[in-house]
């Protein structure tokens, strides 16, 4: 996902016809791989630093607040890439679970934005 | 019956049909959340119920033999040397008390509370890649055949290697618990 995902993911649930708050549903997904993400990487620090790191998280209200807190303690080239890991593994997941709701017609334009061709395009915008 | 489709049907059934992906991504994103923490929560009660079942199964394959030493010996030194895991020691505290007064209780409890540990430790674990799922599953298979073979020998070997194979799927359990 090049683009901003929380774009990519409201144009799918676009194509797919979802009916409520597509921007709350995206941002849900993505809340919900950073706090993945977040528990992957604490999970790989030492007791002491993980109740410091906890303590300071509660009080972050976004994610540039986490990724600075994460920053202190740990690579955050390591996160990003826990991160970009987690969310391709939800994404590949959520498309497997929702693919055999959708209409026929559905599911051409979803494979049709989801084909590597597109992405190519879309990324020589 | 009618061949014919109602158009209250009809309509119940597009209605249907088109809140369906709704439906599917809405409980996709709850599942997920609440796996989490239901995965955290059944990984480490079932693994925690494994531990002391590994622990004492030695006492369940060859419970007449004095083995009751070795259990008490073992569960508290892992008792001390793991002081962040409460669960451990208070299922070290509890066999090595009860192993000498109930060695058959002990046997029992021990070995179903591997079997339940394992099942539900594996539940929580679900999320593993099919590598660490093979390992851990031959793991809780070797660790009870190995212990048993080695309480049957009286082998000194047989508590510590029981323990260390259960703390050993346990640490891989955990590791995929989200």
């Amino acid at each position: 996902m090049d683009q901003n995902p929380l774009d990519y993911l409201k144009q799918i649930l676009n194509i797919i016809g979802y009916e409520d708050d597509m921007e709350k549903f995206a941002q849900e997904f993505l809340t919900m791989c950073m706090a993945q993400a977040s528990a992957k990487v604490l999970s790989n620090l030492s007791p002491n630093a993980q109740k410091e790191i906890q303590e300071k998280l509660k009080k972050a209200k976004d994610q540039s607040e986490i990724t600075t807190v994460l920053s202190e303690y740990q690579n955050i080239t390591e996160y990003n890439n826990i991160l970009q890991q987690i969310t391709q593994e939800n994404f590949e997941e959520y498309i497997e679970e929702i693919m055999p709701t959708l209409t026929p017609v559905q599911k051409e334009r979803l494979l049709e934005f989801l084909s590597p061709k597109r992405r190519r395009e879309d990324s020589n915008l | 019956m009618s061949a014919e489709i109602s158009p209250v049907a009809f309509q119940k059934s597009a209605e249907l049909s088109q809140s369906s992906p709704t439906r599917v991504s809405n409980e996709f994103i709850a599942n997920k959340i609440g796996r989490g923490i239901g995965h955290a929560f059944r990984t480490a009660v079932g693994e925690g119920l494994a531990i002391p079942g590994a622990i004492a199964l030695p006492t369940f394959a060859y419970h007449l033999r004095d083995m009751v030493a070795p259990i008490a010996t073992v569960s508290s030194n892992l008792a001390a040397s793991a002081p962040n895991l409460p669960f451990l020691q208070d299922a070290a505290t509890f066999i090595a008390s009860s192993a000498g007064a109930h060695p058959y209780i002990t046997s029992a409890v021990g070995y179903a509370s591997w079997m339940l540990g394992n099942e539900i430790g594996w539940a929580g674990a679900k999320n593993a890649g099919p590598i660490e799922r093979n390992l851990y599953t031959g793991i809780k298979i070797a660790a009870p055949i190995l212990a048993g073979v080695g309480a049957f020998t009286q082998a000194p070997w047989a508590i510590p290697l029981a323990a260390g194979l259960s703390v050993a799927s346990t640490a891989l359990a955990m590791r995929h618990r989200a």
